[in-house]
């Protein structure tokens, strides 16, 4: 079982009413666990991700289902629980500069949780502490410390929100869109700190993003999102090489490739992306082979997969491999 | 050889600063054919920008000390204010970055577009104004019914169509578009510089495509510029600057290109010792 | 560990503001300083003879009861501004209060909050004034103070709440969260240092709206009785016909320094507003 679990989540707002809107459908997914995984959702505006990342994060409750960590579900745990559950699920967020509260230095959210958690019992360990994070992400601390955020570029303020994050000693790092606003310079840089998060320091991540591209870098299992649903889920070369579901295939289509002599297909008529869903009809998941599976009206005869179940398949896999 | 349709020489745009006097485009110089992309792609502060709304006119606080940027032959900077009103939107227009917040939230997009045939003393007899603010709209693959929304009743792609037709309303010979699809999911920016492409050909227009996503200027333009902290450091056909980048800056903007055949340095590293 | 990105110089810069602040600095030591070189026997009833013109003596004449006019003034003022400005204080930390809680706990908490906020702003305000200040045994500075709050405080927390609603949304507002602060500790550390400008602005406006109604109630008869206000001066000049009797001389110096103070506010508030404006990323 992983150590962040969705087990059959749904996120329904104004549920009863007639402007009731579903978010998520039916989503499971597993995270972590007996070995660390990185997983990416996909998902374009509107299909649901920022209510996912609430959901894991625990600031949104779901209207069905449950989220578990360690076995718990998380919208019932005790104090101390509670506690272990805020200290170790950490995230960073796609805008360096909102991330940051402009009245004070950026010390400040580094020296915060040390106290909150209690993780250093005086000012000068706290600093310590701080310093060896700051530098295990490249950054040099008495060029950051003591500045204020906007002295500081994009790509520094980034790294010093992953910093921030592992200072916690976190076992899961959800990231929503954490090279978006970065120069492309830097990109690949911070991928490979949170790709080396996993391999170094056992640390899951989700990978939240609209962009299949840097998925791609860092997953092990890609999930894509549309409409609150999950349209298909597999390993992230499968994925990726060999998309099974139609709307998989128009966003790998979408995306121009980096060779001007691959055809983009300007030209040619793009179904707009609502064609993608049967209405209001909810999917559920098939598994194509044991390491993907694509959404589908419901067929009778057939066993529906969850998401969380491939997704284990993959970390099964990839530590046999190793 | 005919002249190019739009001229800029050493142009030099400065802004003064308590610090002293910043250069935020530096001595940049490019010619562009009537019915030509171009594209001039660089990362934030790199003047890309600046040098479109010198341009429109439309700079707050810089001046542009050097340099000169001619239209068909005219000089920019001779054209006094009053008539530059006339020129914006009917010889050059811009569908400017963040378009989508350009719209008026309280006007109807029908009479949006109105409003730019009227600032333009376009006079349309009342039962062709409909008429040509549907086409418009149709040119940029938006149903008629449009006219009457709201710009909040639209999603961001059909803004930024909105943005697009109103910058052809005037058929202008040259479109500036700056950062037409930068807040827009990938599939929808396929299909606004889709529509922005096919748009441009149909009126024979010339159009300045800039941007910060090499991947989209390899497939959208024909001539390729890049600027870096103000200066022009590489500029030629696009397929040319992909497969011979001259400059550091354009060889690091195309290796850091993410693509589906790589993975990070990291993953690589692992899955060919695994 | 604070920066309020604020230097003397670029505020001295905004016109408005630094002319504002400048009268009413000019205001509040004449309060403080005046009383202190004036002889305060000169403003007692029958001090000296009464209904003169401006002379030498009495650089602004006397008034119907023989008191001295510039010191009558001097006498006045503290007590005026003392009202303004403790109401516009209490109306302030109660609007902040309500607001920021309103804003940021939202749910029930925040309905209840607005409901009342917005019955209280559609109540005339001046009708319940007059009301209890009618019914009020003995009016002082101090109870003026407390009607006069109970009534402004509306603007203020709509103001705050709205803000609050904003920032809360902002993205070190999540990072604190998973900082693990909570609650109070939320509010206090990392919203309301942000809120500090729209604050200043707020007691600007809340500080104006309070004098604006003691000068009223004042002026209505309504105010102390036994202590010297700029408004309790204009109602004791119109009780004594001064208009008629063109004794200008009294009630012409209040209403100019009433008007130097509302002039001095506005100033302020629009060099502040231009201010705020700014650090929103708007033009100045």
């Amino acid at each position: 079982m992983g150590l962040l679990e969705v087990r059959a989540a749904s996120v329904v707002f104004h549920a009863g009413r007639a402007s009731a809107k579903t978010a998520l459908h039916d989503i499971s997914l597993s995270i972590g666990g007996k070995t660390p995984s990185i997983t990416a959702v996909v998902g374009e505006s509107g299909s649901g991700k920022s209510t996912l990342i609430r959901l894991l994060l625990g600031f949104q409750n779901p209207t069905l289902g449950e989220v578990l960590y360690a076995g718990d579900n998380i919208a019932a745990l005790t104090r101390g629980a509670a506690r272990k559950f805020r200290r170790e699920v950490q995230a960073i967020f796609q805008d360096p500069f909102d991330a940051f509260n402009p009245f004070y230095k950026i010390d400040h959210p580094l020296v915060t949780p040390l106290r909150s958690f209690g993780l250093a019992a005086s000012r000068d360990e706290a600093y310590a502490r701080i310093e060896t994070t700051l530098r295990s992400v490249g950054l040099v601390p008495e060029n950051t410390l003591g500045k204020y955020p906007h002295q500081l570029s994009g790509g520094q303020r980034q790294r010093i929100m992953i910093a921030r994050a592992l200072l916690l000693d976190p076992t899961v790092i959800l990231a929503d869109e954490p090279v978006s606003m970065v120069d492309a310079s830097l990109r690949a840089t911070i991928l490979d700190i949170l790709y080396e998060l996993r391999r170094d320091l056992g640390i899951s991540l989700i990978y939240v993003t609209h962009d299949l591209t840097t998925a791609y870098q860092v997953a092990d299992t890609i999930v894509v999102l549309h409409g609150g649903q999950i349209m298909e889920v597999g390993a992230a070369e499968k994925v990726v090489h060999d998309p099974r579901h139609a709307y998989t295939r128009a966003l790998i289509d979408a995306v121009p490739s980096p060779d001007p002599d691959v055809a983009w297909n300007l030209d040619e008529d793009i179904a707009p992306p609502d064609a993608f869903l049967a209405g209001d009809t909810k999917l559920a998941l098939y598994a194509t082979e044991p390491d993907r599976a694509i959404a589908s009206v419901a067929r009778p005869g057939q066993t529906p997969v969850t998401a969380a179940e491939i997704q284990r398949f993959v970390a099964l896999q990839k530590v046999l491999a190793a | 050889m005919s002249e190019p349709l739009l001229d800029i020489r050493n142009l030099t745009i400065e802004y003064p600063t308590p610090a002293g006097r910043f250069l935020a485009v530096d001595d940049v110089s490019f010619k562009i054919d009537a019915g030509e992309r171009f594209g001039l792609v660089g990362e934030s502060g790199s003047g890309k920008s600046t040098t479109i709304l010198a341009l429109m006119r439309m700079l707050r606080g810089g001046i542009v000390s050097k340099g000169q940027m001619l239209l068909n032959g005219r000089d920019l900077a001779q054209v006094p204010d009053a008539s530059y009103r006339s020129l914006r939107f009917a010889e050059m227009s811009l569908v400017p970055q963040g378009a989508m917040s350009s719209l008026n939230p309280v006007l109807r997009i029908g009479r949006q577009i109105d409003d730019i045939f009227e600032d333009h003393g376009v006079v349309h007899r009342p039962k062709d104004r409909i008429a040509i603010i549907e086409s418009l709209l149709q040119r940029v693959g938006l149903p008629a019914a449009v006219r009457h929304r709201f710009p909040h009743e639209l999603s961001g792609g059909m803004k930024q169509r909105v943005c697009i037709a109103m910058s052809i309303a005037l058929k202008p010979s040259v479109i500036l578009a700056d950062e037409p699809t930068s807040a827009l999911d990938v599939m929808v920016q396929k299909q606004v510089l889709a529509t922005l492409g096919r748009v441009q050909k149909e009126l024979g227009a010339a159009v300045i495509l800039i941007g910060h996503d090499m991947a989209l200027m390899a497939h959208f333009v024909s001539k390729l510029g890049v600027m870096y902290r103000g200066k022009l450091v590489e500029m030629g056909p696009v397929k040319e600057v992909f497969a011979n980048p001259q400059h550091d800056y354009t060889k690091m903007l195309i290796n850091s290109l993410p693509t589906f055949e790589r993975r990070t340095r990291a993953a690589a590293a692992d899955r060919r010792s695994s | 560990m604070a920066a309020m990105f604020v230097q003397p110089r670029q505020l001295l810069r905004n016109r408005p503001l630094s002319f504002g602040l400048g009268l009413l600095t000019l205001i509040c030591l004449i309060a403080i300083i005046g009383p202190l070189l004036v002889d305060p026997t000169a403003a007692r009833v029958g001090a000296t003879i009464a209904r003169q013109p401006p002379s030498p003596d009495h650089w602004l004449g006397t008034d119907g009861q023989g008191r001295d006019m510039v010191t009558v003034l001097i006498h006045a003022m503290p007590n005026t501004l003392t009202i303004g400005v403790v109401a516009g204080l209490i109306s302030l930390t109660l609007g902040v209060a309500l607001g920021l809680v309103s804003g940021f706990v939202g749910g029930m908490v925040d309905t209840i909050i607005r409901v009342l906020t917005d019955v209280m702003m559609t109540i005339p305000g001046i009708a319940i004034l007059v009301l209890v200040a009618a019914n009020v045994r003995e009016m002082t500075v101090g109870l003026m103070a407390v009607i006069v709050a109970s009534l402004s405080w509306m603007v203020a927390t709509r103001t705050i709440r709205a803000q609050t609603l904003s920032l809360r949304e902002r993205g070190y507002v999540q990072v604190a969260r998973l900082n693990g602060s909570s609650g109070l500790k939320l509010v206090f550390v990392e919203v309301l240092p942000n809120l500090l400008p729209f604050i200043a602005a707020s007691f600007v406006v809340t500080v104006s709206g309070a004098m604006l109604a003691t000068i009223g109630l004042e002026a209505l008869g309504l105010g102390p009785q036994n202590q010297l206000t700029l408004g309790t001066t204009i109602y004791w000049a119109q009780f004594y016909g001064a208009i008629l009797r063109g004794m200008w001389w009294w009630w012409g110096p209040p209403i100019v320094v009433i008007s130097i103070i509302f002039v001095g506010l506005m100033l302020t508030a629009i060099g502040l507003d231009s201010f705020v404006n700014k650090r929103l990323g708007g033009h100045a």
